[in-house]
Order: structure tokens, then sequence, then C-alpha cells
């Protein structure tokens, strides 16, 4: 046998050429160069990785535009807009009454006929209504979508504006208003009462409408 | 051994340093057709697994651990009941389904390439990494995770099955030797 320490002989001499002439290995350059190109490729893991960034990234974004879509309003508003919206609105309903222009709200257009309409949720002022009157749907400056009315009580004046509670972005009135802001939810409406700060209970002209469905 | 990771020019410089080894282990286990695919295959997952060895004398053991793993699913995916890592005891009935060694593209007699084919891969690694390699029975035995006398055996029992399928095409003189 031909190892480290025998004397060769002419078959393991044929043999040893024989496999040395059919496995013969590739220059030592290309394991080089076929080492390099792995050290380079980005791996698997790097890929995992990545597919998985990518796939939180786009989950997020979805629960973000889901979460933002359920918290604005009916025309896109966010809480901050919407109660500015609402804000303005009442004051301007109070100025028009107060300074004896013509009047903001219609009166043949029923509240609670067009929240029906727009909401498919049927209202009624219930109670006695007496003390409570109701002047017709606010048809002055954008409300952002919502149905609203202005209510004479004996506290005085009280804007109501109903909103689908699925689009509900809870609306806030601007830090330097001088209203305050109620809110009742009513099945799947949600009303809210605009009022000046220091007018009493205006809650309670959101208590007197009641779902007859 | 250093105790930081191996980086790419490290791994780069062993691969180059180790490949001829590596291709001719590989060669053992798939046949020479497939080695450098084997090869390459054993790189990347060598690179994968990088922060689980670091560098050193013992990464061409390490690397030759892998070509021999990634070598023996390769076989599986063709043969399921390939048992190359474990020589001993061997079952030739299950060799012919994979031809690994094609007589007529290497250059073999049909005798010889029978041989290669029914000896257990150690075997043909152990005389392939002596003869063509010219690595010591003691650095065959680090590339086969055996001890030295075993690495020798292998050698030895593949030489003599192979000088057998030889002898019938050999010379008068070359015959007078066996």
């Amino acid at each position: 046998m031909n190892t480290d320490h025998d004397t060769p002989d002419p078959l393991d001499e044929r043999l040893d050429a024989m496999l040395r002439g059919s496995f013969s290995p590739p220059p030592d350059a290309s394991f080089a160069n076929l080492a390099r190109a792995v050290a380079k490729r980005p791996t698997a893991r790097w890929w995992v990785h990545g597919l998985l960034a990518a796939a939180a990234l786009l989950v997020s974004l979805g629960v973000w535009i889901l979460a933002r879509d359920t918290t604005s309003g009916p025309e896109g508003h966010d809480g901050q807009e919407l109660g500015a919206l609402w804000a303005a609105a009442y004051e301007h309903a109070i100025a028009g009454e107060s300074n004896g222009a013509v009047s903001c709200c219609d009166p043949d257009l029923d509240f609670c006929a067009t929240c029906e309409q727009q909401f498919s949720v049927r209202l009624s002022l219930g109670g006695e209504n007496a003390e409570l009157r109701l002047r017709g749907c606010y048809r002055g400056l954008p409300t952002g979508g919502c149905v609203a009315a202005l209510i004479d009580t004996p506290n005085g004046p009280v804007g109501v504006f109903a909103i689908s509670r699925e689009r509900d972005p809870t609306p806030e009135l601007p830090a330097s208003s001088a209203l305050q802001l109620v809110r009742r939810e009513l099945g799947p409406l949600v009303l809210y009462a605009v009022a000046g700060r220091q007018q009493a209970e205006p809650r309670r002209a959101l208590d007197r409408f009641v779902s007859t469905q | 051994m250093s105790s930081a990771p191996i980086g790419a020019d490290e791994f780069t410089a062993a691969f180059a340093r180790h490949g001829r080894t590596l291709w001719l282990l590989a060669a053992a286990w798939v046949g020479r057709g497939d080695a450098q695919d084997l090869v390459q295959e054993a790189a990347r997952v060598a690179w994968q697994k990088r922060n689980e060895v670091t560098a050193g004398s013992q990464f061409g053991a390490y690397l030759a651990q892998i070509v021999r793993h990634v070598g023996a699913n390769w076989r599986r995916k063709v043969r399921p009941t390939a048992t190359d890592d474990q020589p001993e005891p061997f079952a030739p009935d299950s060799v012919p389904t994979l031809q690994l060694f094609d007589a007529d593209r290497m250059g073999l007699s049909d005798e010889v390439a029978a041989a290669l084919q029914s000896l257990p891969a150690p075997q043909r690694a152990a005389l392939l990494l002596h003869v063509v390699g010219e690595l010591s029975f003691a650095e065959i035995a680090e590339m086969l995770e055996v001890n030295e006398n075993t690495a020798t055996s292998h050698a030895r029992r593949a030489r003599v099955a192979l000088r057998a399928a030889l002898a019938p095409l050999a010379t008068p003189a070359m015959r007078r030797t066996l």
C-alpha cells in the first residue's frame, strides 16, 4: 500500500494517478470567490426579519387606518375639528336669534324626522314639552355632517347635535370656548348638547329625547 | 481559537484554505458532479451559522462537519436509507439506487467506478483526502471526526477494494504486486 511509510508499487501508483485525474478539485480561487459571494448575499434570516418587519408595518398601518376611520366624523373631522364646528354653529345660531336676524333654523325641517331619514333611528321629544321648544333643524354653518337643532329651554338655548355612534370622534370644544358640551348615547345615536358654560342643566334637553324603535 | 465570531474576510480566507479538502469530501459523499454544489450549500449553511463558531484552527473541521451533514441530507433526498455518517455496519444493497460515479464521464473503468460506488463515503473520503488532497491521517481524522487509526483503516480498506477492481486491467508487472 502507498501509505506514509510503505514503498509504492505500480498498481498503487496507477490507482493514485487515476484518482488524481478523476477527482481534480477546482482551483483555490474558485472557493474564495464562492465564499465571498455567500458572505455578501443577504442571509435567509435577514429576509425573514425583513418580511416580519414589513408585515408588522402593514398590520400597524391597517390598524391605524381602521382606527382613524372609526374615530372620524361623518365628513372626516376629528374630535377637535368637529367640536370647533359645533361651537361656531351654536354661537352663530344664538347671535342670529339675539340680533333679530332671520332665523337660522328651519321650522319646517323636523329634527326627529331628519334623524330618522339620516340614521334610520326614530326619535321623539318625550314627556311634558311645554317648557321646551324645538325650533327646527339648524341650517347655518357647517356641522360636519351631523343633524343639528336649537331648543329653547327655561335656562336658555341649547344646541343639539346628533351623530351616529360609529362615526362619533368624541368632539371637544375649543379650550378658549365659553361653552359646555354634554353627551348622551341613545341606541345607535349619540346626542350632544352645546350650551353656555354658565347655563344650568343642558342635559335635561337631551334627556327628553327617546328612541321609539 | 479567538473568541470573536468569524467575519466575512476570515470566512473567505478559510474557504480558500480548506476549499480543496471540502470539495474532495463532498465528492466522496455525493460524487464529483454535485461536489461543487454541495460545497456551495455548505458555505451558505456555514455563513448562516457563523455566530455559532469562532475563527481558528478548528474552523476547517467545522466546515467539514457541515459538508458531511449537508451531504448526508443531500443523498437522503434520493435515497432515504443512506447511512454515510455511520461507516459500520454498511449496507451495500442500498447503494445501487444512487449512481454517484459515472465511469465514462470520469475516465474510469466500469469496475473501478463500481468499486468506488460500493465503498462507504467515509472510506472514499479517507482515500481521496490522502491521495488527492495529500492530507496526513491525523488531518483526515479531524475532518471525519474519527481517530487516526480509523482514518488509516478507512483509507486502507478503500485502497484494497479499488486495487481488486483495478487488478484485472493491470499489466502482468503490476499484478505481481497484488
